[in-house]
């Protein structure tokens, strides 16, 4: 109970000081700024919620893992990538393109 | 789009043939069937794995590796070589591989809503605290990390998980996933941040510290 009243207070402040943002508009950053495409502005903004926001610091944390794990899970060394073609599924397209 | 086009990423893979690459494509544009042979075996596999990424279906990968192999030869007087092979190869397969999906109609959609991040009514999120996620290195260093990921990726619904795909695992950029997808850069923007969000969210059994008991 206390947690949600903090947070409402939270929601409050922000929306009242000039130049805050809310998470829910923080939210809408988050695409543009991994892409490296928030104007200066923006990323001052961006910046400053990540300071007062401890909810979006730990959002953006797990968040940055979970982009790193995916890249990784078909790169890393148990992930199931050939490097080589099956002899049979050559022998099947060089059939295929002579019929 | 047939995926037959100028490849998008040029800077990135420019760059001068070697006399092998020159002399197989010499080849096949003279209609070789050793070079044709050659081809296959070269470039087929990498193209195999992305088709078993997009497609999960090893049956169909196959035939997407067959026919994006088969096009690819009978259109490679079209391929400029402003790009490598590889790369003219890869986009060539994504487009067979979507094709593919679009017409098999994969399975059925899902919301992803129940996988967004949660915010209150005043637009404040509801996170768990910063020090109970796991660092990198501790979540990496967790058993079955890799397949829990893999698996993770393939429970996204179908639009998500394949931009998911394109951007993050293919490594095509915004505006070449906007292309190969039909559809506006910002549509591809919004897609690749809620198909992350919900992967964080399907994810949180690795990303999260477990209290030792």
């Amino acid at each position: 109970m206390i947690e949600k009243i903090k947070r409402l207070a939270k929601g409050a402040m922000l929306k009242s000081m000039p130049g805050h943002i809310t998470c829910d508009e923080f939210e809408e950053f988050i695409a543009e700024y991994f892409e490296g495409e928030l104007s200066a502005v923006q990323r001052r903004t961006f910046d400053m919620h990540l300071k007062v926001c401890e909810d979006c610091r730990a959002y953006l944390k797990a968040y940055r893992n979970t982009i790193a794990l995916g890249r990784s899970a078909f790169t890393s060394g148990d992930a199931p990538v050939p490097e080589d073609m099956p002899a049979d599924l050559v022998a099947a397209i060089l059939a295929a393109r002579k019929a | 789009m047939d995926g037959t086009g100028t490849p998008g990423n040029q800077s990135a893979d420019s760059g001068p043939f070697d006399a092998a690459e020159q002399a197989l494509l010499d080849g096949l544009r003279a209609g070789h069937e050793p070079a044709f042979a050659e081809f296959v075996a070269s470039y087929g596999g990498p193209m195999l794995a992305t088709a078993r990424r997009i497609l999960g279906n090893e049956e169909d990968a196959r035939d997407c590796v067959q026919d994006a192999l088969i096009s690819a030869a009978g259109k490679i007087q079209t391929f400029e070589g402003r790009s490598k092979l590889a790369t003219w190869l890869h986009r060539i397969v994504v487009n067979t591989a979507l094709s593919q999906l679009r017409v098999r109609a994969r399975r059925p959609e899902q919301s992803i809503e129940p996988l967004m991040p949660n915010l209150d009514m005043m637009g404040c999120r509801i996170e768990l605290p910063e020090d109970d996620y796991l660092s990198l290195d501790q979540v990496i260093d967790q058993s079955r990390v890799d397949a829990t990921v893999r698996d993770a990726i393939e429970q996204l619904p179908e639009s998500y998980r394949i931009v998911l795909l394109l951007r993050d695992i293919e490594e095509f950029n915004v505006r070449e996933t906007a292309e190969l997808l039909e559809t506006s850069e910002g549509a591809v923007k919004t897609r690749l941040h809620r198909a992350r969000s919900a992967l964080k969210t399907l994810l949180e059994p690795i990303l999260v510290r477990r209290d030792e008991t």
